[in-house]
């Protein structure tokens, strides 16, 4: 979708990944996404380098999100909600990995 | 001139803001340096964010830079004779949505920094408070505005059209408590 502008197609997927669920850790992007590892923490240094994205230590994971004080945060935001909206439903539904509490033991 | 070892920040910051200058480089001081220069260290930051104000060749800076011995670290550039060390975010210079137009040229001794003007720097700092809810960065937005004498007023629009007036009212009372205090 916007693989013009990010130079690549796995940059895409990381942002959008990170656009659909919020702060994420390399491991858990590159796992749903079924990237290398190496790929995505390359792609998300290159992203934190240029101010798009910010990392933070919550216990020994870094997580990643977009950097609320990058200026065009806002028109980078619409321009991914509006590139994701074209994306066929099956493949919106690769992104989504569940965020809502789960507790210990509990069947799935 | 002093060595660098027995350079304080402001002088450290005017030293390199003039040499990068020399080298025809175009940079603004940015981030907690500029608070701790506004406010005489109440605030002590280690940390010169100098932001490009166009494209720079990040190899060349390495080059240059290494001429006065400061030498790459990481992400960052460390001098063996101080604990202060450059950093260079990456640009443009803004502060939230807005693009920073005004460079404050700050005279220390013979040197001039290129900085943030006060009220710039106070809007940097509430950035910080506003996106991430730092309340240390709404203390230094506070020591600053006191110091510099900037008016909570001063960035209410500002703070408006970052949709942040919540945030602002705290801004500003917090401002009053410690000017009555």
């Amino acid at each position: 979708m916007l693989e013009g502008l990010f130079s690549n197609s796995i940059k895409e997927k990381i942002l959008f990944f990170i656009l659909q669920n919020g702060p994420s850790y390399p491991n858990e992007i590159a796992t749903i996404l079924d990237l290398t590892l190496f790929n995505v923490q390359k792609h998300l240094k290159q992203s934190e380098d240029t101010g798009v994205l910010v990392s933070h230590l919550k216990g020994k994971v870094r997580l990643y999100e977009f950097n609320k004080r990058y200026p065009f945060n806002r028109e980078l935001d619409a321009l991914l909600q509006k590139a994701f909206s074209f994306l066929p439903d099956e493949e919106k539904a690769m992104y989504y990995i569940r965020r809502r509490p789960r507790k210990p033991g509990k069947a799935i | 001139m002093k060595i660098i070892k027995d350079m304080n920040i402001a002088e450290l910051a005017g030293y390199i803001s003039d040499y990068l200058e020399s080298k025809n480089y175009s940079f603004i001081l940015s981030g907690g340096s500029c608070v701790s220069i506004y406010t005489d260290n109440k605030y002590h930051s280690y940390d010169l964010d100098f932001i490009a104000k166009n494209s720079v060749n990040h190899k060349k800076i390495e080059t240059d830079l290494l001429e006065i011995g400061f030498k790459k670290d990481g992400k960052y550039y460390k001098h063996p004779d101080t604990d202060y060390f450059i950093d260079f975010p990456a640009p443009p210079p803004a502060v939230g949505n807005e693009p920073i137009r005004a460079v404050n040229h700050y005279k220390i001794g013979e040197a001039t920094i290129r900085m943030l003007t006060p009220e710039d720097c106070i809007k940097d700092r509430l950035c910080a408070f506003f996106y991430w809810d730092d309340k240390q960065a709404l203390q230094q937005a506070i020591m600053v505005a006191m110091d510099c004498n900037v008016k909570p007023e001063a960035v209410k629009e500002w703070a408006q059209k970052e949709g942040e007036t919540e945030k602002f009212d705290i801004f500003k009372k917090e401002y009053k408590l410690k000017k009555n205090a």
